[in-house]
């Protein structure tokens, strides 16, 4: 029985995404410089580095909102760019934005998002009613979103990404702006999540959110992945064997800073 | 000369700064010279344009010896005026409230909330006057060279106007704050100030199509002697018009009656408005309680859920009602002026009043679903093909602009089925003109800025009512009789063939894989 918690099946020998020599130029500014990246299915990726690095120009193009100028992306077997409907339809994309529509309630952005995404009716009442009550967005159901505070709008936001039941899904910045209450309330679900077979990738300047949730994490600078692995191979990599994420991070994005 | 930081003037000043700096963003971002040049030019050219038009009013404002019929129709004039400046304070104080801007880091300030509200009440009072005297002032100074010194009366009497229409506003706001609270006063707010501003309208022009008769028995009761009957009130209510025909006690009287009603407003509602606004912080518009009105029944499918998403949006905003409600006002004076000209039959000539209406309307609607979308991206990330997307767009438009011309189509069907049909035929194709040409052309705002999405584009714009009004000439042709009529509507089609050979994208496309070029949301990720 489908839930809003979990999945829809994917081929488990299929990466859930597989990114190859994927680059984005916008006039002479190289954003993403030829990323290799492949994501098992059940794995929680965060993607750091520092501000206009490429993470979340890698995103987008991921989510089919920018062409890359080269390489080729494939979304739990479905080639993205010669296919972009089927793979947009398995996939998520949260913004650090939300985006949201202020005059509709929470129920009624369901229903539109579940709507686009073509899902029976009598289906997506069921997942908006089951996801609602895990958000704890019950008292707020039937209220417009103009009144609400960032994290509400947020796990709005969220729902709305979960609603069509996605494979992958990516989320820029999730925890932004966002108490601790509404922060483990979403934690809580993407690990189920990823518990139930999907595979997310998510950007965070938070690095405690990555050293203690992610399954790995990738590193990007200057548009290149610099370093890819768990916590542990990172520190490794880095040669700190007792240090912080942050010293890993600032290590691997600032050497020269470091090497001073 | 620099203001000393905190003072009064200095909290004007910074207010008329951001005004500025608005107004020179929706020129297109131009440099101060430029700017300045350019306002030196249209300062020339209003003038120029006011010479050959100032003799045809010349017997309007000839001081005492003004005829009753002349001071009815300076009358209206002034009455539109303050109209006009009224609604335009109305939408202001409101746009102060719920927009905020630099609201809260100026409550939050060791200023106090009375001076902080004159400050702001001088700057709408200036804008206001602003909007109006750029084109009053040149007809005042040209009148003033050809005809004498008594058209500058001009300057104190809008002055004086601006200070009176500003204090009302103030009042009608905070009124609207006590009456209803901060969640419905917007939408009284917005609907108050589009029928101030276009009841004054359908006044002036009732007035015009009035019989003779009764225009003449109107002009009798102005007659300087039975003004004076009417005793204090009548005098106060002629007190522009007297000012305005250069009478010095009635200048001094109007100038004096505008700033105090002013002081006291800006004065005594400072507090008020202090409260207003915080209680106006973070309020939702009306309508947004939390409990379910009926239970709700989800619907499948990407076009439906577009057009659902797209009415229940346009239910929800009054301003939008406001704006649209503006638009067809102020269209009504094409019908009246054909009407009047007595060279069409009525039902004739309301036929293109009707097709310039649909055709504004929908270019508004298709505006808002195209360039006003909230949540493009969403959209974009969905799995639906851009042309889907469009489709479901104008086809969840083309429901309002029918609801908008069904009244007086279905009035004019009535008085002739085969013109009603004609008035319908041509406005669905002027309203998919301008609709398609929205469509390819997109400009991102903020759904709030309709009426003044045409500063982002003036080509548009124009476009836009060349569209209409080619539109609107087709059908009276064709309604004569006339073969010449399939001319205008292929015009129409080569001007909409240009919009599509330039276009932009459409929202899907615009923002989607498949557009050539970024759009710029998408553009923005880089940044």
């Amino acid at each position: 029985m489908s839930s809003a918690l979990a999945p829809a099946a994917a081929p488990g020998s299929v990466p859930g995404l597989l990114l190859s020599d994927v680059a984005k130029s916008f006039g002479a500014k190289q954003a993403v410089a030829g990323i290799d990246l492949i994501l098992p299915r059940g794995e929680l990726y965060a993607l750091l580095g520092p501000n206009g690095a490429g993470k979340t120009t890698t995103l987008r193009m991921i989510a089919g909102l920018l062409r890359p100028d080269r390489g080729s992306i494939s979304i739990f077997g479905i080639d993205a760019l010669a296919d972009p409907i089927a793979a947009r339809r398995v996939t998520a994309w949260l913004p650090d934005e939300p985006m949201l529509y202020d005059k509709l309630t929470p129920l009624e952005y369901l229903e539109f998002v579940a709507g686009l995404w073509d899902i029976d009716a009598r289906v997506a009442e069921r997942r908006a009613g089951e996801l609602i009550e895990v958000l704890d967005l019950v008292p707020h159901a039937h209220a417009r979103c103009e009144g609400f505070s960032r994290g509400m709008k947020q796990k709005v936001a969220l729902a709305g990404a979960l609603i069509h039941d996605p494979s992958l899904i990516m989320l820029d910045e999730p925890l932004t702006g966002i108490d601790a209450g509404i922060a483990r309330q979403v934690k809580d679900l993407l690990q189920a999540r990823v518990g139930a077979g999907a595979t997310i990738v998510l950007t965070t300047h938070i690095l405690e959110v990555a050293e203690r949730l992610a399954d790995r994490i990738g590193i990007v600078a200057g548009g290149r992945l610099v370093a890819e692995g768990t916590f542990t191979e990172l520190k490794a990599a880095a040669g700190r064997d007792h240090s912080t994420l942050e010293d890993v991070f600032l290590s691997l994005t600032r050497p020269e800073a470091e090497a001073a | 000369m620099r203001l000393k930081p905190g003072t009064f003037l200095w909290l004007v000043a910074h207010d008329l700064r951001l005004n500025w700096r608005r107004f020179v963003d929706m020129l297109g971002g131009m440099t101060p010279a430029r700017s300045l040049g350019l306002g030196l030019l249209g300062v020339v050219g209003l003038h120029a344009l006011a010479w050959p038009t100032v003799p045809r009013i010349a017997h309007v404002i000839a001081g005492p010896q003004s005829t009753p019929e002349a001071r009815l129709a300076l009358a209206v004039l002034l009455g539109t005026v303050v109209s006009w400046m009224a609604a335009q304070g109305l939408f202001a104080a409101t746009r102060t409230l719920y927009d905020r801007g630099d609201l809260d880091l100026l409550y939050g300030s060791p200023q106090s909330p009375r001076r902080i509200l004159a400050a702001k009440a001088t700057a709408i009072a200036l804008s206001s006057l602003g909007s109006v005297a750029m084109l009053a002032l040149p007809v005042a100074n040209v009148g003033a060279i050809r005809y004498g010194v008594q058209w500058l009366a001009a300057y104190p009497t809008l002055l004086g106007l601006a200070l009176v229409a500003t204090a009302l506003a103030l009042a009608v706001t905070v009124a609207l704050f006590r009456l209803f609270g901060p969640r419905r006063a917007r939408l009284y707010a917005h609907l108050g100030g589009a029928f101030i501003g276009g009841a004054i309208v359908l006044a002036a022009q009732v007035v015009a199509m009035l019989p003779d008769q009764l225009r003449a028995s109107i002009a009798a009761a102005l007659e300087p002697a039975a003004i004076r009957e009417a005793g204090i009130v009548g005098r106060i209510l002629w007190l522009p018009v007297d000012a305005m025909l250069a009478e010095p006690w009635a200048m001094a009287a109007l100038l004096l009656a505008g700033a105090a009603m002013f002081a006291f407003a800006a004065w005594r509602l400072g507090g008020s408005f202090a409260r207003a606004c915080l209680e106006a912080a973070g309020a939702p518009s009306a309508g947004t309680a939390g409990r379910p009105t009926r239970p709700m029944r989800f619907r499948s499918g990407p076009s439906r859920a577009l057009r659902r998403k797209e009415w229940r949006l346009l239910v929800r905003d009054p301003s939008l009602f406001a704006q649209l409600g503006l638009q067809i006002v102020y269209t009504i004076p094409l019908a009246v002026v054909l009407v009047r000209s007595g060279s069409l039959p009525i039902a004739l000539a309301l036929t293109p009043a009707i097709v310039v209406i649909a055709a504004q309307v929908a270019a508004s609607l298709a505006w808002i679903a195209v360039s006003g979308e909230d949540a493009p991206e969403l959209i974009a990330a969905a799995p639906v093909r851009p042309a889907a997307v469009d489709w479901a767009k104008l086809s969840a438009i083309a429901v309002p602009v029918l609801l908008v011309a069904a009244v007086p189509v279905g009035g004019l069907a009535l008085a002739s089925p085969l013109t009603a049909l004609a008035a319908l035929l041509f406005a669905a194709g002027a309203s998919a003109s301008t609709a398609l040409l929205n469509l390819w052309h997109p400009m991102p705002g903020n759904r709030r800025g309709m009426l003044r999405r045409h500063a982002q584009s003036k080509l548009i714009g124009l476009l836009e009512h060349l569209l209409a009004i080619l539109w609107a000439i087709a059908a009276v042709l064709a309604l004569l009789g006339s073969h010449l009529w399939p001319l205008p509507v292929l015009m129409a089609a080569v001007v909409l063939g240009h919009g599509r050979l330039t276009s932009r994208g459409a929202l899907g496309a615009g923002i989607g894989i498949s557009a050539a070029t970024p759009a710029p949301s998408a553009a923005r990720a880089l940044e």
